[in-house]
């Protein structure tokens, strides 16, 4: 990272809770079905989010993630296969390193990189992906909502 | 006009008056001066030569290549600057310009010229028209820096602050030789809303920075064109320089040089089988 951003403290108290609504882009190899990925949201976020299947993480485009934020969604959400399992080989590398330069982009325009959340996740390892979700999910209540913030 | 200049021109017509005389290309091309401006003109007669201009400035990759594309068997030598030569290396590796039919009459920036650009590499690699400065760099510390120490919220009102004054006018697209997809993404309504000025923070411009990561050369052009004074290039040169340290990655260096951002399925065997 060329900036260094420090996140908010996570002490600060929300007056009303703030439910983040997110875009969450899946791979289909590792995820098959988008309506068991918006099971692995928390119960409210998922009411308020949206989830699009994709051939493959590298399907993932740079202004899918930038248009969400336009249209006021609080975070982006990526998941793709681990390392060394992407049925096309290296399409998940290929996502990495965009997504990771989306992220120097957002943080270079005052947007919180950590509202773009990318998860490489094993289909045999669901609950560490629910919790990594979580964990993304607390984050971005501790950022707070995109439109009057960052 | 100083004497440095004077002698450039003379250099730079000397050797294309040779390259037309001895029939190697179909012409040149170079800045015409017109009165008080410059036009991109391709000079086929030597009598003409005499309105070729060095000092000016416009990003001529872009006429080579429409030219070249229009004219199928034209061979064209070139008057260019370190970041047309880059320019044009870009465009070769796209595909989109046959270098071997360019002849590139390499042209160094005066120190004047090259902090106006806040250039680090006034120069392409073989200079035949002028003196190269040397290895310089007028890379433009104290607003990269101070964009770099806002913290994030600042940044955030910096340029949707600095964005609203945009007239989506795409001078910044029209401009960039290398931002020439013949399909623009900033032109679908999909993804930029049709007749809203300012366009809608962020979209527009970061769907334009993330585009050209890796094809910016660092030319200037686009914050020059703006007519709202937008300091686009900030922008273009932070994230070139995230690319360099990345990946040590430069566009316009080397036309085999391949992006980061491509991976080759067939190259990238280090990477572990798939599935089988």
């Amino acid at each position: 990272m060329i900036t260094d951003e420090k996140l908010p403290g996570e002490s600060a108290p929300e007056a009303d809770e703030f439910i983040p609504s997110l875009a969450v882009f899946h791979c289909r190899w590792c995820q098959p079905d988008s309506e068991h990925v918006r099971g692995m949201l928390p119960e409210k976020v998922s009411d308020r989010s949206i989830v699009g299947r994709l051939n493959c993480s590298a399907r993932m485009e740079a202004e899918f993630g930038i248009k969400a934020f336009g249209e006021g969604y609080d975070g982006v959400i990526v998941i793709g296969c681990e390392m060394g399992e992407c049925h096309y080989r290296v399409g998940n590398v290929q996502a990495e390193r965009r997504l990771r330069l989306l992220k120097e982009i957002l943080a270079l325009a005052g947007i919180y990189p950590e509202r773009l959340g990318v998860f490489w996740a094993s289909p045999f390892d669901e609950d560490s992906t629910r919790q990594a979700i979580a964990e993304y999910v607390e984050t971005i209540r501790s950022v707070g909502p995109f439109k009057d913030r960052d | 006009m100083d004497e440095e200049q004077v002698s450039k021109e003379e250099q730079a017509r000397k050797i294309s008056r040779e390259l037309i005389a001895g029939g190697k290309v179909d012409g040149v091309l170079a800045l015409l001066e017109i009165r008080d401006h410059v036009v991109p003109h391709l000079f086929t007669e030597e009598k003409e030569l005499e309105g070729l201009s060095v000092s000016g400035r416009y990003p001529v990759a872009g006429v080579a290549e429409r030219l070249l594309h229009r004219w199928e068997d034209g061979k064209i030598a070139v008057l260019a600057r370190g970041c047309d030569e880059r320019h044009l290396i870009e465009l070769g590796k796209k595909k989109s310009v046959d270098l071997d039919r360019i002849r590139i009459i390499g042209l160094a920036c005066t120190i004047a010229e090259a902090k106006e650009c806040h250039c680090v590499r006034p120069y392409p690699t073989e200079v035949e028209v002028g003196r190269s400065v040397g290895n310089v760099n007028y890379r433009d510390h104290e607003a990269l820096s101070e964009l770099i120490n806002m913290d994030i919220h600042e940044r955030r009102e910096f340029w949707t602050k600095i964005l609203d004054r945009c007239i989506k006018c795409y001078g910044c697209r029209n401009v960039c030789p290398l931002c020439n997809c013949e399909d623009c993404r900033l032109e679908e309504t999909r993804w930029i809303r049709v007749g809203e000025i300012p366009p809608e923070y962020p979209s527009f411009h970061l769907i334009r920075a993330f585009h050209m990561a890796d094809k910016c050369v660092g030319c200037f052009a686009c914050q020059k064109a703006c007519p709202m004074g937008i300091p686009l290039a900030r922008l273009h040169q932070l994230i070139k320089e995230d690319l360099k340290s990345e990946y040590g990655f430069e566009a316009g260096r080397d036309v085999d040089e391949v992006s980061p951002l491509l991976v080759d399925p067939h190259a990238a065997a280090k990477v572990k089988g798939g599935r089988g």
